[in-house]
């Protein structure tokens, strides 16, 4: 027993001497945090008719100067992150370039390239951040090779970011995608982003990923093609609608439905029969933004889809095509009368005559409704009138 | 000579107690040394994952990628039951986060105060017959309403059947492939999910759900349901909540996620995979502890399908809850609690411990929270007799109890020092000096009956489940400060 109480003593002591140093690193951090924020504060005071000037000449045609009042490093690393602020705001390269020029007399980027090549992992991740902000291209063989050496982390997609950002054309961009796909995550939404940072033709780089064999390239091509709506883009993008992947299918065919001037009889005929129903749905959402009554037939078949969204989705986009489209609904529900089916269709254009005899005031509604009621009644045997609008 | 019997006998007995008492001392050093050891290897991972962590905060430009299009659509999922206090602030908070693509689905569980008619006339809602999937089955859902003017906002009303029917009800009705669950008593930081759904898109593949920071609002100033002023809590038990939801969450639950053995995403404020939590058949209702319960079910799923995923813990996303603050409902919560982890180790729990087809969390996790949380309140409690054993049986002198117990204390105080480290070095949430003093202050009183009554409830927690009661307790909401 004394024993034990000698090594208990023993490690209370250690016990009190590691509890008393972490007590002291805490307040030092809190104290060091206390001050950075007053030292913040003082730059903002010191250096407030600098930045009003840096604000002030960003669109002229001058080159900016360096500031007249000596800069602490404290300071220097607040005026960074300003600039990086500033820098980021913008979309426009000329004035990025402007702010990447006073970087440079300020001899940030020179600092940051230093430490890209330094020993210290973290100075080096925070270099490779500080160079994206400034788009620093000479800074993209140490990026790129950094970015393949490193494991999969957050700090990952600092490096592809910066890359991006610093990247001087598109062989740059797709060096740091292929780097990234050795992880195999499924990333392929981020990695879009990262590349739209960047100042290439994203265009080109994405309809080229759309060619290739890798469906993680495929996957980045399809998504990235989202924003952009030609024809060019659709014939891309159908033929990967038969891909055997099942997410390359969708995406290939929410693109297509996206970017097409207009749908082949055929090919909504496929796309209405296709075995997703994902792939069914975004297409009759299509047809019905399109509001084209050559499609009443197929949105009619529709209605006997199995899966209830789909067919949901038909009737609100039969009611949006008009009269042909609200008889062809009309029927179709008659067809389901005294079923479960035929009472849901009939509930969704009960709602859709409720709501549509809330808004009298906008003519093409009020048209909406007295067609859909008229057909509704005459269709559906309903003796009593639901609303009347006058 | 009967005398000399009896005295023989009691001296036997007594040596019998003795060699019990000693047997039981040396159980108890190598409990404690386990779970210390435990403690500061979660702890150890937790300050590792510090730095990497104040990166990712650092430089991923949260505000950039709020605006992102990239980010997945999410349906935030708000169970609410008598909430009418707080629950339009909740959801106007919700209505105006930073992000591109989420619905709001408030899910009434029957309240019998006046949340439905609160949120019916604050959002002049309409009854709607979309369409809902019938993935889970729940009590009957008397309606849903919406009002195209808030297009992101549906509401269910539906019969009671607690919080994880509620959820489940919510995840039949949402839109989206990622479900939220979020706390009506409880606020979002404007850009808490895109800071959660920045740690999900750099691993889509895996992440089956990512975990939220709780922190406590008490004492804070809310100005339309954001969080203006953060303000160390003034009263005695929302200030010693704080430090331990520090405690547990930066110390704890970054260390646990580093090794993929997290157990539980908080039910205040989590991410998930919607069709894993299908898969698993959604929320176990009828019994609290749904959200270790649903963690539980997703590693166990995960695992025994060969499925390569993560439980991940983002600690910059922050969701700001109401902590009990009188003792009555405090109780009521950690009994509360107490019940839920022992029905999910009972249910789930002893079917994964120890099998190494469960991995860390079987081989770890599962036997750290059956063997130091769960059976905690019997070893703290027997101790306590033990030490009265050694005192009356003069098997100790008070040197030595006061040695035992500075040691046990500064021990544990460490940790305590160590989640204050981690704030201090990745968050800094507590800008003034004197709220750090406050946070140390707090630390140490939670050694003076606070964690001994944490003891006391958890134990009463397990009498409750002997008892078959399974109701969720008193619940009292106040209104955010204004």
């Amino acid at each position: 027993m004394i024993t034990s109480t000698n090594i208990a003593i023993n490690i209370l002591y250690v016990l009190v001497a590691c509890n008393a140093i972490f007590m002291v690193v805490v307040y030092a951090m809190k104290l060091k945090e206390v001050k950075t924020r007053r030292a913040f504060d003082q730059f903002q005071i010191k250096f407030k008719d600098y930045l009003t000037y840096i604000q002030a000449h960003l669109h002229s045609e001058e080159r900016l100067r360096l500031p007249n009042i000596p800069m602490s490093q404290v300071e220097r690393g607040f005026l960074q992150d300003w600039l990086n602020d500033m820098i980021e705001s913008f979309t426009d390269t000329k004035q990025r370039q402007k702010l990447t020029l006073l970087c440079e007399d300020l001899g940030l980027i020179e600092y940051h390239m230093q430490r890209l090549g330094s020993g210290s992992y973290r100075a080096k991740v925070d270099a490779a951040y500080h160079l994206g902000c400034m788009r620093v291209g000479e800074a993209v063989p140490l990026l790129l090779k950094m970015l393949r050496q490193h494991k999969h982390d957050s700090s990952l997609f600092v490096i592809a970011r910066a890359v991006a950002k610093c990247a001087r054309d598109e062989h740059d961009v797709k060096q740091m995608v292929r780097s990234l796909l050795k992880h195999e995550k499924g990333f392929h939404d981020l990695l879009v982003d990262i590349i739209q940072e960047s100042d290439i033709d994203q265009f080109a780089l994405f309809t080229e990923f759309v060619q290739e064999e890798h469906p993680t390239l495929i996957m980045i091509g399809l998504t990235g093609l989202k924003e952009y709506s030609s024809p060019g883009v659709a014939s891309a993008a159908y033929r990967l609608i038969d891909h055997e992947r099942e997410e390359i299918q969708v995406r290939a065919v929410e693109l297509y439905l996206n970017s097409s001037p207009f749908f082949p009889k055929n090919v909504v005929h496929k796309l209405l029969h296709h075995a997703n129903g994902e792939i069914r749905l975004l297409t009759i959402q299509a047809l019905s933004t399109l509001r084209n009554e050559s499609f009443v037939n197929a949105l009619k078949d529709s209605l006997q889809d199995e899966d209830k969204r789909v067919v949901h989705a038909s009737a609100i986009a039969l009611i949006n095509l008009g009269q042909t489209g609200i008889s062809a609904l009309c029927t179709g529900a008659l067809a389901y009368r005294g079923q479960e089916k035929g009472e849901w269709l009939q509930g969704i254009i009960e709602e859709e005559i409720k709501h549509l005899s809330t808004e009298p005031h906008d003519l093409d509604k009020l048209t909406r409704y007295n067609a859909l009621l008229y057909a509704y009644e005459k269709t559906l045997g309903k003796k009593n009138r639901i609303y009347r609008v006058v | 000579m009967k005398f000399i019997e009896y005295y023989l006998q009691t001296d036997s007995w007594l040596h019998f107690l003795r060699e019990l008492l000693l047997g039981y001392g040396y159980f108890a050093m190598y409990y404690v040394v386990v779970i210390t050891l435990i403690y500061y290897l979660i702890f150890a991972l937790s300050i590792r994952q510090t730095f990497p962590l104040k990166r990712g905060i650092q430089y991923n430009r949260i505000k950039k990628l709020s605006g992102s299009k990239h980010l997945p659509a999410v349906s935030l999922l708000v169970p609410a039951y008598n909430e009418e206090l707080t629950i339009i602030e909740n959801v106007r908070s919700l209505l105006a986060l930073n992000y591109p693509k989420y619905e709001v689905i408030v899910i009434n569980d029957g309240s019998t105060d006046n949340t439905f008619q609160v949120m019916v006339d604050e959002f002049k809602l309409e009854k709607i017959n979309p369409i809902v999937a019938d993935h889970i089955q729940t009590e009957k859902v008397r309606g849903i309403y919406y009002n195209p003017e808030y297009p992101t906002l549906y509401f269910i009303d539906k019969e009671n059947g607690g919080k994880a029917d509620s959820l489940n009800a919510g995840i039949n009705l949402s839109h989206y492939p990622l479900i939220s669950t979020i706390d009506a008593d409880s606020l979002l930081e404007k850009d808490a999910l895109t800071r959660i759904a920045r740690v999900y898109l750099e691993n889509p593949e895996d992440t089956v759900a990512v975990g939220g920071n709780v922190r406590i609002v008490n004492s804070c100033t809310v100005e339309d349901g954001i969080v203006k002023n953060v303000r160390f809590p003034k009263k005695l038990l929302p200030a010693l909540q704080n430090v331990e939801y520090i405690k547990a969450f930066l110390g704890g639950r970054i260390g646990w996620s580093a090794i993929n053995g997290l157990i539980i995403v908080s039910g205040a404020f989590g991410v998930f995979q919607k069709d894993k939590v299908i898969a698993v058949k959604g929320y176990r209702g009828g019994y609290p502890g749904e959200d270790m319960n649903i963690v539980i079910k997703l590693h166990r799923y995960c695992l025994e399908n060969k499925i390569p995923y993560r439980v991940a813990f983002c600690p910059d996303a922050v969701c700001w809850t109401q902590a009990p603050d009188t003792y009555r409902i405090l109780s009521s919560q950690r009994k509360r609690w107490g019940r839920g982890n022992l029905k999910n180790m009972i249910e789930e729990g002893i079917h994964m411990v120890f099998r190494p087809k469960y991995k860390v969390f079987g081989l770890l996790t599962l036997p750290y929270n059956i063997l130091f949380e769960t059976l905690n309140p019997y070893v703290r409690i027997t101790g306590l007799l033990a030490i009265l054993g050694y005192w009356l049986l003069n098997m100790t002198d008070w040197q030595t109890l006061v040695v035992f117990a500075l040691v046990n204390f500064f021990s544990c105080f460490i940790l305590s020092l160590g989640a204050l480290f981690i704030e201090e070095a990745a968050f800094s949430r507590y800008p003034r000096l004197s709220d750090l003093n406050k946070m140390l202050l707090y630390s140490f009183l939670m050694f003076l009956g606070y964690r001994q009554l944490g003891v006391l409830w958890r134990f009463l927690g397990h009498i409750d489940y002997l008892r078959n009661n399974n109701t969720w307790g008193t619940m009292v909401r106040t209104r955010f400060n204004k």
